[in-house]
């Protein structure tokens, strides 16, 4: 599918026309389709639970507040909210610097099972660690495309880069990650 | 092993990076949503939705205003005339009570009047 064609059916339209309208359940339905992936997209960006808490909050914020103005056609309504969603992690991660290890470490608290919860929270602790460690940009082209399993086109509309720029992106991401995470090939 | 030497050895790397990242941010755990989060936008949405409500109805209300006062005009039309004639009027209330205008200080100002007898009023001369 083209990416005009993907413009002109743009699914949350309808929902965003309702939601500036002051329709309740619009709105809920529009978190209900946008949250858990932009609380996951924000929780994988920034050091702590209530910092991607806030930001997706933020964001919706964003989304109450401009919905009535939505002109369907520019660019896809979703595109908008995550880069929404991106440009308020940015900001955050330059007011504070961040936290590393001890943030990432909290992530890990609904896994089953005792042994494996813990193997999963070291798992899980280290790839954060060296997610966290990547340059901004590096880290959201890699978790749009491998985390979120977005299409390089839209990861790039997403990212405001041209598809090139996201490959390099991409490209530079994940051989450092593979560097740094080098010792989990042989679990 | 065929498709591995036409892309080149860098393409190859370049895939099995892009495999290795996959596989590893697949075993981060999922991040549940909190409800007190989910409820928390929803009072923004109620907020933002009841703002909105009360701006349409201030819009709505500055329209009819500026219609009753000058139909048609742009709101700044209006407005301009209203400023400058508050701005005149305030030199004028500012520059008019000079001292022959205003009673000397302590002098006693009456006025008596007679209702039993007609007013001297000469028409020629007073109007």
């Amino acid at each position: 599918m083209g990416l005009d064609a993907g413009m002109n059916h743009d699914p949350d339209a309808e929902l965003v026309a309702r939601v500036g309208r002051g329709d309740r359940a619009a709105a809920q339905a529009l978190m209900a389709r946008h949250l858990p992936k932009m609380l996951s997209l924000a929780r994988r960006m920034l050091p702590g639970r209530s910092e991607a808490e806030d930001c997706v909050q933020e964001a919706f914020l964003r989304l109450w507040t401009h919905a009535a103005r939505w002109r369907p056609g520019a660019a896809k309504f979703e595109t908008w909210l995550y880069r929404v969603t991106l440009n308020q992690c940015y900001d955050r991660l330059r007011r504070k610097p961040t936290l590393g290890l001890d943030a990432a470490a909290e992530i890990a608290d609904s896994e089953p099972g005792p042994q494996a919860a813990l193997e999963n929270a070291a798992l899980a602790a280290e790839v954060e660690a060296a997610l966290a460690e990547l340059p901004e940009r590096q880290r959201a082209a890699v978790l749009l495309c491998h985390y979120q399993e977005r299409g390089n086109i839209e990861a790039a509309e997403i990212l405001g880069v041209s598809v090139e720029a996201l490959e390099s992106l991409l490209a530079r991401g994940r051989r450092t990650l593979r560097t740094k995470l080098a010792h989990l090939k042989e679990r | 092993m065929t498709e591995e030497n036409a892309n080149g050895p860098l393409q190859a790397d370049a895939q099995s990076d892009a495999e290795f990242v996959g596989r590893v941010l697949s075993s981060l755990p999922s991040v549940a949503v909190p409800s007190a989060l989910e409820a928390s936008i929803l009072a923004g949405f109620d907020r933002a939705a009841a703002a909105g409500l009360y701006r349409s109805w201030l819009a709505r209300r500055s329209q009819g205003m500026r219609d009753a006062v000058w139909p048609g005009a742009p709101m700044w039309k209006p407005a301009v005339v209203f400023a400058l004639s508050l701005i005149v009027g305030l030199v004028a209330g500012a520059v008019v009570p000079s001292s022959d205008v205003l009673p000397a200080a302590g002098a006693v100002q009456s006025q008596s009047l007679a209702y039993d007898t007609t007013p001297a009023l000469d028409l020629a001369k007073d109007l």
